[in-house]
């Protein structure tokens, strides 16, 4: 008899911890909206033919490169227009921009 | 710290899950910068002796946010008018997930303007603001992009209409901030 407990007790406790490895509502929820996105993105990858495909795939690459990580495309266009315009025009341009943009 | 890192990172797909918590705390950061860090930041090596003005800080803050809800429901509307389905609730719980850039602006800006007299006519002071400033206007002219694609939902004309009106209004609210005494406009 007192065996036959211990192994529902054991049960149960397996049955619990088996519950708590499963995903919470909200993680689930993570889950679900990264595949449809990941889903959407080969959806729309699929849907291209021929030259098409070339232009729309590099002009698509383009878009995931600012889209992820935007703050790495911001820092190379700033560092490029910065040192195209500072060589041109010298501190007249960096005046103008900290005149314009640093608070005075 | 992985949220913090998606916004950072994956802003779209930060939008799309509704951080309003990291919103929250950038919106909160950029408006106690302005109404609280700048005025100690001046008042540092300051000999005037006239203190801090508390009604000041109190006011910059209301004002703080009163302008972050005013640019939601600017985005709101005008989204709206070019046939958006989403909810004030959703820009107001999200707009604050590309506050990224506006942080740094403020901190900068903070600086520059307490420090000006070193940085005035100094070419490699002059490149790194330059290049700190250009980069926080393009990331976040991106950031707007990818807001008005994923949370107002608008594609091609309606997307470029929308994003050239409201650009056209957040000027108009960015010289208000400037008017109302915020050095960084909470937008």
């Amino acid at each position: 008899m007192k065996r036959k407990y211990n192994q529902n007790n054991i049960k149960e406790l397996l049955n619990k911890l088996g519950e708590d490895a499963l995903p919470t509502y909200s993680q689930k929820e993570k889950m679900l909206n990264h595949i449809l996105y990941e889903g959407k993105l080969y959806d729309s990858q699929l849907q291209m033919t021929g030259r098409e495909k070339k232009s729309d795939s590099i002009f698509r690459k383009a878009l995931t490169f600012i889209s992820h990580y935007p703050w790495r495309f911001a820092l190379i266009a700033s560092t490029l227009q910065t040192a195209l315009f500072t060589l041109l025009l010298g501190t007249k341009y960096t005046n103008f921009i900290l005149g314009f943009l640093g608070g005075r | 710290m992985n949220v913090l890192l998606e916004a950072l990172n994956r802003p779209a797909e930060a939008f799309r899950n509704r951080r309003k918590e990291i919103a929250w705390i950038l919106v909160s950061v950029t408006v106690l910068i302005n109404s609280i860090f700048v005025p100690i930041l001046n008042q540092i090596g300051n000999g005037s002796g006239t203190g801090l003005d508390f009604e000041v800080m109190i006011k910059i803050t209301i004002l703080g946010y009163v302008s972050y809800l005013s640019i939601c429901l600017l985005l709101f509307l005008i989204s709206k008018c070019f046939g958006s389905k989403t909810l004030l609730k959703t820009y107001i719980e999200t707009w604050g997930i590309s506050y990224f850039p506006t942080v740094i602006c403020a901190i900068t800006v903070a600086f520059t303007e307490k420090f000006f007299y070193i940085f005035w006519n100094n070419s490699i002071w002059g490149v790194i603001l330059n290049i700190i400033f250009g980069g926080i206007l393009i990331w976040k002219l991106v950031l707007y992009g990818i807001y008005i694609k994923e949370v107002a939902g608008l594609r091609r004309g309606r997307f470029i209409g929308a994003f050239i009106i409201i650009g056209i209004f957040i000027l108009i609210l960015a010289y208000l901030n400037g008017y109302f005494g915020i050095y960084t406009p909470v937008l």
